[in-house]
């Protein structure tokens, strides 16, 4: 734990503030301006949970009218993005664990159609299959910490917030992950 | 503030291995996506620029018109139900005023057998009062005479 667990949420910004007000009255033209405000962010988040374009887009989609389901319940002070974060990770995971079967035989299917050509078979293209699979491997809850620790640059705090676990599950998953990524890695090195 | 633990350094390499991996984002892809959303947020939408309210919200809705109402029409009915039984009783005590006065003529005048009997079974008329009434205050006849 950190002292600064107990400092003063962040408020919203005033301008996301009057959005969410708009939208909770059902104004069109705010949920739009929501919707392209957080979508971008939201499909990265969403193709690292789902390993899937169609799949990612699907959650997105999901996320998104969950928040507008919800939205009367929402604080317009508090800021918008770490709480629409935690509904799309969370709706993904629930997701990922319905989808658990075919989502694996999906990937083995993927993986074998990508299979060794010789073409490819440049350490580069060798690495990258290696590391995907390895990625793949991940849980998707550590893989999405992993991501967003290496590559959007957050704090293990800010990731905590975004997904509602405590700072210390996002550490440990992101030693188990980065540990696991790494060997795969190492493997191509030696 | 410093943290106790400080977050562990990024590793660039596994950093550039995970970005290379991140799908480039398509602009057609994404509109696409917005304007599904869209589509599909349109009911919740609706939805909440008219909220559909439940039962027990019309029912405290209606019952600020519906009791006030029903309280005037009680009163009104009161009111008029009052009136009418100073009617309704004074029709009843003149009714029973000629029934006691029908009751004393009878029982003071001299009765004969079909009197007697037309008063027991209900005579058809009241014409049998009036011939005795009559017949009280002529007590002989001619032909008895």
């Amino acid at each position: 734990m950190t002292t600064e667990s107990n400092a003063k949420p962040a408020s919203a910004p005033a301008e996301e503030r009057a959005l969410i007000l708009r939208v909770q009255r059902g104004d069109t033209a705010a949920f739009e301006n929501l919707v392209e405000g957080y979508v971008r962010r939201a499909r990265a988040i969403a193709m690292r949970l789902m390993r899937n374009t169609e799949d990612a887009d699907d959650l997105v989609q999901d996320a998104f009218l969950r928040v507008l389901q919800k939205i009367e319940s929402v604080d317009p002070e508090r800021p918008f993005g770490p709480w629409f974060f935690r509904v799309l990770v969370n709706t993904g995971l629930d997701t990922h664990r319905r989808r658990r079967t075919r989502q694996t035989e999906d990937e083995t299917t993927e993986v074998a159609a990508t299979g060794p050509d010789p073409a490819e078979l440049t350490e580069q293209s060798e690495i990258r299959r290696r590391f995907e699979a390895a990625l793949n491997e991940l849980p998707p809850r550590q893989r999405t910490i992993v991501w967003s620790f290496e590559v959007d640059g957050m704090t293990t705090k800010e990731i905590a917030e975004s997904l509602g676990v405590a700072e210390v599950t996002v550490r440990w998953h992101l030693h188990q992950g980065r540990r696991t990524l790494r060997a795969a890695l190492a493997d191509l090195r030696a | 503030m410093t943290r106790l633990f400080p977050d562990p350094e990024r590793d660039l390499r596994l950093s550039e291995s995970l970005r290379r991996l991140e799908p480039t984002p398509s602009a057609a892809d994404e509109l696409a996506l917005i304007r599904r959303i869209m589509a599909k947020a349109e009911p919740a939408l609706g939805q909440l620029r008219h909220p559909s309210r439940p039962w027990w919200e019309w029912m405290a809705g209606w019952s600020q018109l519906a009791i006030p109402a029903g309280v005037a029409v009680s009163l009104a009915a009161g009111g008029v139900l009052l009136t009418e039984r100073g009617s309704i009783s004074s029709a009843w005590s003149e009714d029973s005023v000629t029934m006691s006065e029908t009751v004393l003529s009878v029982a003071t005048l001299p009765a004969g057998e079909i009197q007697v009997s037309d008063q027991v079974i209900a005579a058809p008329s009241d014409e049998w009062l009036l011939n005795g009434a009559y017949q009280s205050e002529t007590p002989m006849s001619p032909k008895t005479r």
